[in-house]
């Protein structure tokens, strides 16, 4: 056995050095992401007084914004989520809402709710629409500037493009039925847009986790660190990989997604691109690809804006098992996303999507969970057969997950110099503590169910393609289980 | 790897723990601080917000004791004076905010402010510009203008927007400046800030309908029709066959609260030609009075587009 | 004349801002900071007026005017909203305000109207 022992040995020492430099890689890549953000926040903080927001938020210029809410049996909440939208702080907007076949009473309360009379207006068609329309219908006079479709049930992105096609103002905003917006939600994201008219065609905000904190009416009244150790670590991702790292693609004029959960575009360019893909499991990263390619294939002088701020809340998975179903479903996106666009690479025209973010997102996020699983693999097995000695175990330790560990607490540090949230001493001990239990098993099992999602993208794709959307839409009950696409991939 | 020696490792490990034990206590540093400087804050404003809010509503005879009182302050008191009158100044007018400005001057923020608006750092100067905007103290106006020009736009914004509290011609004519395309304050910042100068900034914004600058024209156009400004309307239809394409969106969209007849045949040609106006010159035409587009309507129910019909409140035909 | 008045408001500087001034008038106030203890406060009912501000966190001014008016209760409400916000306007109107004030706002002008509402 001594040759198959030889073997082994050879083999873990010949991919110890790779991995080795990989996780050196990918570790300092996040670095200085993180690093370039908190040169962001150190320029613009001290702005933040003087971002105009109330002007903005006074002025009959400002730009109007159509919401566009897809629903899907969302009967319990749909009443106050429509008026929370209603009531967003902003001059001019109108709400479309999409009642996509609900099973129950959602479209009864809306009717009730609204005072709701049909709306015999013609049709635009401009994209095509797989659910068919029932009806449309709008508050009686006008009075309430809401619009609701009620259609046969397809999917969310088909609901939203049956409302992109029929909102009326320049930007649009999509938002999910269950998520909590911010006040000023609508004033962050549109300010890009209004600063700069004629180049920023779409912009994203920070989806926040609400886990534990206390919601009063559709808006958050407090702020409260999560309870569960599983959301505790997903608030310290989302600000590491989301915010962090959003803010420093958007500088870089880089950025390639933007959360679906509250992403605003300009309407013109969605509807000349398309809309949403109804067939896609990433929709959100596919649109953002698809404008990217749009701006550089017809080398427009256009941005995708990345604006650092809270717009929307949402649910974090505090099950594992939902936990599993979201970030399987994420990586299958990212996988299928990527490979859709695999002609922009390091291709020069793309200019830095194609020769820095892509690579990225190929390398340390495609590729991250096999690392992740190979390095562990060969420390385990290597310190077993006595292959590598325990300094290499130990150095391939460090670089991996200590260094890991010191850029998620880098992105502590900026947080804590600059929005700090979570304001109680005993926050700042749990922050701690999910920074190192985030290396301590749950990077291990999210690498896994990142495999399998991979997986299923790679062998599944035939047979269940046009029917994931739906399945992820219609069929998950559980309130986290939509939840889990607020946010997707790093 | 014979590098990879035990006496490496050591120094690799010890390095990483001291990175490690830095960033910990830079977290503990900063929220101490941050919690001291919150509760120094909280016992100064406990002092202090009873005595502003107090000469708010002040009668004649009481304020000069109440201003006695806030020069008498120590430094660190006046500065929280300072910041409470700046912050309430943004909620109130008349005579509540003149008290206001008066213990803010007690407090010695006008000097402040001044000596602020020539700060090096860009930071500083806009809280100057907006500060002079809300105090207005004199001198203001001309200080403002010159902020109106400062190099860095995130400052000229600033102060572009505290001008929209000024009517006097200097005043305007910085904001219509700004509206042009190179200014490097955004359009809308400049054209709510003349909206807010209103009819005072009225026959400039005639003017500035024909400015050579696209943006001057977008900008005048979009304030035209919300100032209702005599004699504009004929202006805005000259506009409607502009070369730039956000001038006529912006013109066609005042038209909607400017009604003018002789629109009516540019918005028709507009709606039905379907470009990226055409569903705005559909909701202007259908905004009208009926008496003058009862035929327009006519022929964009026959000849439009969908999306076009929608906007002008046609039915779909299979309902029709 | 003397009279209890309800302000409701998020923002601390407009809720004392309104109530020194009511108060130097001679009248009650009683403050409260959110829409949702607004509304508990105002269907406890004793009031003579309610200044309600319109964009708060949780519950809205118009939601606790509505909920306050489907009680039948017909206490006269001032609305507070921000300064362009016509259809705020509208719609508290349409819940059944009885006036508003728009922000930034005069105390004396908001003491006019409050003094006006209680005839």
């Amino acid at each position: 056995m001594s040759w198959l022992h030889d073997a082994v040995s050879t083999i873990i020492l010949a991919l110890s050095w790779p991995s080795a430099i990989y996780f050196l890689l990918s570790n300092t890549a996040m670095l200085v992401l993180v690093l370039l953000a908190s040169r962001h926040f150190v320029r613009h903080l001290r702005e933040s007084d003087h971002t105009g927001r109330e002007a903005m938020a006074a002025s009959p210029l400002s730009p109007g914004v159509s919401v566009l809410v897809p629903a899907y049996n969302e009967a319990a909440v749909i009443r106050t989520s429509v008026r929370s939208v209603l009531d967003l702080r902003y001059p001019d907007h109108e709400v479309i809402v999409v009642n996509d076949g609900s099973t129950d009473a959602t479209m009864q309360v809306l009717r009730e709710a609204f005072d709701l009379v049909p709306d015999d207006r013609d049709i635009p068609g401009r994209l095509p629409v797989r659910g068919e329309i029932v009806a449309v219908w709008r508050s009686r006079g006008g009075v309430v500037p809401l619009t609701v479709i009620d259609k046969q049930n397809s999917g969310r992105s088909d609901s939203v493009n049956a409302a992109l096609d029929l909102a009326s103002k320049d930007l649009v905003v999509m938002v999910d039925a269950d998520s909590i917006l911010e006040p000023d939600a609508l004033l962050s994201v549109s300010k890009p847009f209004a600063d700069d008219p004629d180049r920023v065609v779409a912009t994203g905000g920070a989806i926040r986790i609400v886990n534990n904190s206390r919601v009063l009416g559709g808006r958050i009244v407090e702020i409260r660190m999560p309870k569960q150790l599983i959301a505790r670590i997903q608030v310290v991702e989302y600000l590491r990989a989301f915010m962090l790292g959003r803010t420093a693609w958007s500088d870089l004029q880089a950025l390639v997604l933007i959360s679906g959960a509250f992403g605003m575009f300009r309407r013109d360019v969605l509807l000349e691109v398309g809309g949403l893909d109804p067939d896609s499991i990433g929709e959100d990263f596919e649109l953002v690809m698809r404008i990217q390619r749009w701006i550089r294939d017809g080398r427009r002088d256009k941005r995708v804006v990345y604006v650092p701020e809270p717009v929307s809340w949402t649910e974090a998975p505090s099950t594992l098992q939902v936990l599993a179903r979201q970030r399987r479903r994420w990586h299958r996106g990212l996988w299928e996303v990527l490979w859709k666009y695999r002609g922009m690479l390091l291709r020069p025209r793309y200019g830095r999507i194609g020769a820095v973010a892509l690579p990225y997102y190929w390398l340390f996020e495609l590729f991250a969970p096999l690392l992740e699983i190979l390095g562990l693999v060969l420390i385990v097995l290597g310190f077993a057969t006595g292959a590598l000695n325990t300094g290499m175990a130990v150095f391939l330790i460090v670089v991996s997950y200590g260094y890991g560990t010191l850029v998620t607490l880098t992105a502590v540090i900026v947080e804590e110099a600059s929005f700090h949230r979570y304001e109680r001493w005993r926050d700042l001990g749990a922050t701690l503590w999910a920074v190192l239990a985030e290396s301590l098993g749950y990077r291990q099992l999210t690498a896994v169910w990142r495999l399998q999602g991979w997986w299923a993208g790679l062998t599944g794709r035939t047979q269940v393609w046009g029917e994931m959307t739906r399945a992820g839409f219609a069929g998950t009950t559980d309130a986290s289980g939509r939840a889990g696409d607020a946010e997707g991939r790093g | 790897m014979s590098w990879l020696t035990d006496g490496v490792m050591q120094a690799v490990l010890l390095i990483t723990a001291g990175i490690t034990l830095g960033m910990l206590a830079s977290l503990v540093v900063q929220r101490t601080l941050r919690r001291r400087r919150a509760s120094v804050r909280a016992r100064l404003d406990e002092r202090i917000r009873p005595l502003v809010l107090a000469a708010t509503v002040a009668e004649d005879d009481e304020t000069d004791a109440l201003l006695a009182r806030v020069r008498a302050l120590g430094a660190d008191e006046r500065a929280h004076v300072r910041r409470t009158v700046f912050a309430m100044l943004r909620d109130v007018t008349g005579e509540a905010a003149d008290r206001l400005r008066a213990v803010g001057d007690a407090a010695g923020i006008v000097p402040r402010v001044l000596a602020l608006s020539e700060d090096r750092s860009p930071a500083l100067r806009a809280d100057a510009a907006e500060a002079l905007g809300l105090l207005q103290p004199p001198g203001a106006l001309a200080l403002l203008c010159r902020l109106a020009e400062d190099p860095v736009p995130a400052v000229r914004t600033v102060a572009i927007r505290a001008l929209g509290a000024y009517t006097e011609p200097e005043a305007v004519e910085r904001v219509i400046a700004a509206l042009a395309t190179d200014s490097g304050v955004p359009n809308n910042a400049a054209a709510s800030a003349l909206l807010q100068q209103g009819l005072a900034a009225g026959d400039r914004v005639r003017l500035a309908l024909e400015h050579p600058d696209a943006g001057v024209r977008r900008g005048a156009a979009r304030v035209a029709g919300l100032l209702q400004a005599p004699g504009v309307g004929e202006r805005l239809v000259g506009l409607l066959d502009d070369d730039d394409e956000s001038v006529r969106l912006a013109a066609i969209r005042s038209l909607e609260r400017l009604p003018v007849a002789a629109a009516v045949p540019v918005l028709l040609e507009a709606a039905l030609a379907d470009g990226r106006d055409g569903e705005a010159a559909a909701a202007t035409l259908a905004a009208m009075p009926p008496a003058w587009t009862t035929g327009a309507l006519a022929r964009i129910e026959a000849q439009g587009v969908p999306a076009v019909r929608r906007a002008a409140g046609i039915a779909r035909e299979a309902l029709a | 004349m003397s009279a209890r008045i309800l302000v409701v408001d998020d923002d601390r500087d407009i809720r004392d801002l309104v109530a020194i001034k009511l108060e130097s008038a001679g009248h009650e106030v009683v403050m409260q900071p959110d829409g949702s203890q607004g509304l508990e406060a105002a269907l406890a009912g004793g009031w003579s007026v309610i200044v309600l501000d319109v964009m708060m966190p949780g519950m809205s001014g118009i939601d606790v005017l509505r909920a306050v008016r489907e009680r039948g209760d017909r206490t006269p409400v001032i609305l507070l909203t921000a300064r362009g916000q016509e259809k705020d306007i509208e719609a508290g109107f349409a819940a059944g305000a009885d006036d508003y004030v728009t922000k930034p706002f005069s105390p004396r002008a908001l003491l006019a109207r409050v003094t006006a509402a209680l005839g």
